[in-house]
Formats: C-alpha cells, structure tokens, sequence
C-alpha cells in the first residue's frame, strides 16, 4: 500500500490502515520515545498516545510533507510533554537495562567488538543514557533523531521545522553538552 | 590548549568541518593530550550512540493502541449522551438504523422519483418519527454522522432569523437529504410494516438496535415544518454542546449574507462549496462560532476570516481561534511556534493543550504582545490563525 492509499484509509477512520501504520511506525516511534525519555514503561506510553493522537489528527496532515516527518514530529512534541509533566513531578527514571517485569532491553553487540569492547560499550552507553537524561529537551530530541535513530540533517530539520544550518549547530552545541557532562560524571564518580 | 580546538572537537570527531579545519585538528591533537583524549571520547561516544539499545515493541503493542482508542472514543460518546436534546439524535440515529436494517436505499431519492415501496427512505424516516419517548434507545452511533461530512446543514431558527430581515425566512427549511444525499427532499411513503428487512450491512459502530415496530404503514409523508429548538438540537455537530448553541445559516450564500460578506467577492471555489459547515451563535457571549470541522479545509480558513458585522470577535469551536501579532514580532513568534506546533494547515497552527500553555508562556516571557480570540481546550488540541497586523 502506498503512503497516499494509506493516509487516505486513515482520513476514513480504516483500522486496518490504522493497524498497519502501527506495525511500519511502532519500532521507530518507541524507540525516539525511548531515547528522550530513557523509560520503557513512559516510552511505550507515550507511543501509545502519539498513535492515538496520530488517529485523531490524521484530517490535520495536509500531505505536503512526508507522513513519517508527521509522525516524528508529534512523537517528539509528545515526548517533550512527558518530559515537562515529569520535571513538574519530580519524577526520576530508572536508567537500568530491564524494567520491572524483566523484559530485557535488546542491547545491539557489533560482531566486530571483543567481549572487552562490549563490556566498554555498554558502559559507556549507561553514562550515554544518565548524561542526555539531564540534558535539555532540544539538546535530546536532535540527539536522539540524528546519533542514536540516524536521520538526516534534512529530514530533522523537516521534522523540527527549523532550517538545517539551526539543526547542525544545535546537535553541536549538545554533542559538546553530552561530552562535557559524561566527562563530569566521570569526574564525580571515579 | 587551545579552547577553540577543544570547543569545537565534535565538529572534527563526526566530520562536520572542513577539510582544512579537519587537517588542522589532526595537527592539533598530535601535540595536545587534552584535547585528543576529549576527541577520543567524543569518538567512542559516537561510536556508542549508533549502537544504543533499543526496545522491541511488545507482541500486543496495536491491540493495547487500539483498545485505548475505542475507551476513548467511547468516553468522548457518553459525554455526548449526558447532554440535553441527545433524544432528538437518539430519535433520529434510530430511525436511521431502522432505515438501514429494513434496506433502505436512500440512493432512490436521488432522481427525486417515487420511492420503492419495500424500502424506508433515510430521509422519510426522520419526517416520520415524532420524537422518542424515554425508553428511546439511548445510544448515538458514531455512524450517524458519518466522518466525512461530520455536519449536517444548519437551519436558522426562526427567532434568530428574524434579525436577518435580508434572508427571506422561506430559505430556512431543514434540508436533511443532505445527510444521506445531495438531492431535495422530496415527499415519499413510508413501506408496509409487514415488509420483510432485506440484508444491509450495518453501519460500522452502530450500537442501536432495530425498531420495526414503530413503523406505521402507508404513512404519507411530507417534510415536516422546522421547529427552531428541533433545528437546533437535531443539527448542531455531536461535539459542541447544544445548550450552547444556536444556529445561525448553514449554505455558503446564508452564511455570508448573514454575516456581511459579499459573495460575489469570494473566489469561485468558496462560493461553490459543499455546505458541509455551519455559522453558530454562541447565545452567552454573542461570538459567532464556525464549525472546527471546517478548520481543515481551505473553505474552513476562509469561513474563519469572515468578519461578524455585529461583535468583530471570532471563535472556532472548542480549542481554537485566531492570535493577533504585530509584523514587527513575526519571526520571534515563528520560532517560537516551530518548538510547539505538531501540525500545521494552511496557516493554522494546531498544538496540543500543555504545548499550546508552553508557547503562551514562552510568548508572554519573550515581551511579545499579542491579542488572542481563543476558546479554551477541553484537553484537547488547539488549533489557532495566525494574524499578522
């Protein structure tokens, strides 16, 4: 089915079409929930409402950009609320690698990598995780899209509704945050 | 050290410099430890970002989506079926199951001919029924109002019409064929009662059940003369309350002499539109209201812009509007809208309820005067133009 065909399913409240965003999108859509909000429970959480706000909205995307720079978008501003309802909480995360019911978070090993390396990687991927926790929602949402998910310049700026030039200096700004404050943590942990 | 080197070291470690800069970092860290250390984190970082763990969606992910969905959308129906004048759906989204079960085909009136005796036309049916009783099945389908025309036309009631002394009184007369159809009503006769239902299928989400009973046969039918409180509460759209409502015109033309719009100066393409919108009045406030469902269309931003020749004050339904801004401020106000916005239609910015909170915030911090003509969510998006002075 192609996006248009799907779209238009959508515009006609097709559950089916619904149901095959859901199986194209989900993986995607978690994981930037993921990523910002560094919780299993809150990402499959806030995926779950960027699905539904997704259903409920599909009138207002007006196909002059790509459904998936749509979709990314809500999935980053829902994200953002999350983040701002738990700073107004207080709430804190469990940056650990399982959640409550043991459901293990799938770690990606490079074939190419000793046993040492892993070990390294994980590490550093645990100070990775504790350092963007801290860092502010728009140093997060272009790390996220574009170190660990992989977009283009582009496509963020398409996302985020910013030029490129604002995206590039900004995911410099906060790669330097994320150096600076994994190296402060070192600091006050060894 | 250098701090520019130092500063600028992820530029070099992800290969957003220039070939020259990239030269003369490499200079740089051969003789620096400070700075080839950080370059070495920056990398291993990189490294490790591109690698990051990831969640696998649960195997029930879209059944738990879709189960939420249908608690929410059955939330958002039975606040509808708290409110007064739902009867008058219930009246009618039962005959129009009825109508369905018995086969009904609509789809005869379009010529304007007879109606097939074995069949109860959509629009007869509503004729038919005088209003329900309190043991009147209570529920409101979704189907009733089927989502691609989600309103029906607006009648004026006869009150509010008198104001208007240039729309003849004789144009407003309910014109419910557009529901089903784009054909005139035209009189028709309802089928026997003995008349078996033939097999149709059923409107998805329905949940009222079939009244055969209340069928009487042979009943001649003609288009029942419009009462206003029957116009207001069997027309106004299922999310806005009808307590709070009164229908002011409902085709293009009655909008904008209603409202003081020449139509002659309107594009071809509004004056030619589907009258799948309407023009209500809110009677606490006196703000004329324009159907939200019209606000994702390009006719619906046009009918927004329609001046009120009575108050000036515009509203668009429940959670949107216009927010006026000095041309001075327009760029601080885009980016400003650019950190919130989710969704955008044709220069209506539509947010959700706390980013909406967030931009006004942020907008107020900012020093940017602005004068807003908004109705509050109900948690719901906001959806507002953008006006520049």
């Amino acid at each position: 089915m192609s996006e248009q065909e799907l779209v238009s399913l959508l515009k006609k409240g097709d559950r089916e079409a619904f149901d095959e965003l859901i199986k194209i999108y989900q993986s995607k859509v978690i994981n930037i929930a993921y990523g910002m909000l560094s919780d299993r429970e809150d990402a499959l959480d806030a995926s779950q409402e960027v699905f539904i706000k997704i259903y409920k909205s599909i009138d207002g995307f007006r196909e002059n950009s790509s459904l998936s720079t749509w979709i990314y978008r809500i999935a980053a501003n829902i994200c953002k609320d999350y983040l701002r309802k738990r700073q107004r909480t207080a709430k804190t995360v469990s940056i650990d690698n399982t959640d409550d019911e043991d459901n293990e978070i799938i770690t990606i090993a490079d074939s190419n990598d000793t046993p040492e390396e892993r070990i390294e990687k994980a590490e550093l991927q645990e100070e990775i995780k504790l350092a963007i926790n801290s860092l502010s929602e728009d140093y997060k949402t272009v790390l996220v899209f574009c170190d660990i998910e992989g977009m283009s310049y582009d496509e963020i700026a398409r996302i985020l509704k910013c030029p490129t030039g604002t995206v590039k200096s900004r995911l410099n700004r906060a790669r330097q945050a994320l150096r600076k404050k994994i190296s402060e943590n070192r600091e006050l942990f060894h | 050290m250098n701090d520019m080197f130092y500063e600028n070291i992820d530029l070099y470690a992800y290969g957003d410099c220039t070939e020259q800069e990239a030269a003369l970092f490499e200079q740089h860290i051969k003789s620096c430890e400070k700075c080839r250390a950080e370059y070495e984190l920056a990398c291993s970082v990189k490294a490790a970002m591109c690698s990051m763990p990831r969640i696998t969606p649960p195997a029930d992910f879209s059944r738990q989506i879709n189960n939420r969905l249908d608690n929410e959308l059955k939330k958002k129906n039975s606040r509808r079926l708290l409110r007064p004048g739902y009867r008058r759906y219930s009246a009618a989204a039962a005959c129009l199951v009825l109508a369905a079960v018995l086969g009904a085909d609509g789809m005869k009136l379009i010529d304007g001919t007879r109606v097939d005796e074995t069949t109860l036309p959509f629009e007869a049916s509503l004729h038919t029924q005088a209003p329900q009783s309190d043991n009147a099945d209570e529920s409101t389908p979704e189907s009733v109002y089927p989502t691609e025309n989600p309103v029906t036309e607006y009648v004026l009631p006869s009150e509010t019409a008198s104001a208007y002394s240039d729309v003849p009184s004789s144009q407003f007369k309910p014109d419910t064929a557009r529901k089903a159809s784009s054909t005139p009503t035209a009189p028709v006769s309802a089928p026997a009662a003995s008349q078996q239902p033939t097999a149709v299928p059923q409107p998805e989400k329905t949940t009222a059940p079939v009244q055969q009973a209340s069928i009487a046969p042979e009943v001649s039918v003609e288009p029942e003369q419009d009462t206003a409180a029957d116009a207001a509460e069997t027309m106004i759209p299922s999310y806005m309350d009808p307590r709070d409502h009164v229908v002011l015109a409902s085709t293009v033309e009655r909008q904008y002499k209603t409202t003081g719009v020449n139509v002659e100066d309107l594009p071809v393409k509004e004056r030619n539109l589907a009258a799948e919108f309407a023009l209500l009045e809110n009677p606490r406030t006196g703000n004329i209201i324009a159907n939200p469902a019209t606000l994702s269309s390009l006719e619906g931003v046009e009918i927004a812009q329609i001046k009120d020749n009575r108050s000036g004050v515009h509203e668009y339904g429940i959670g949107s509007g216009s927010i006026l801004i000095s041309a001075k401020d327009k760029d601080a106000v885009d980016e400003i809208l650019e950190k919130y916005v989710f969704s955008e239609d044709n220069s209506y910015y539509y947010f959700t309820a706390d980013n909406f909170k967030y931009f006004i915030d942020e907008l107020n911090q900012t020093g940017i005067t602005y004068k807003e003509h908004l109705i509050p969510g109900e948690g719901s998006n906001v959806a507002f133009k953008l006006v520049v002075a």
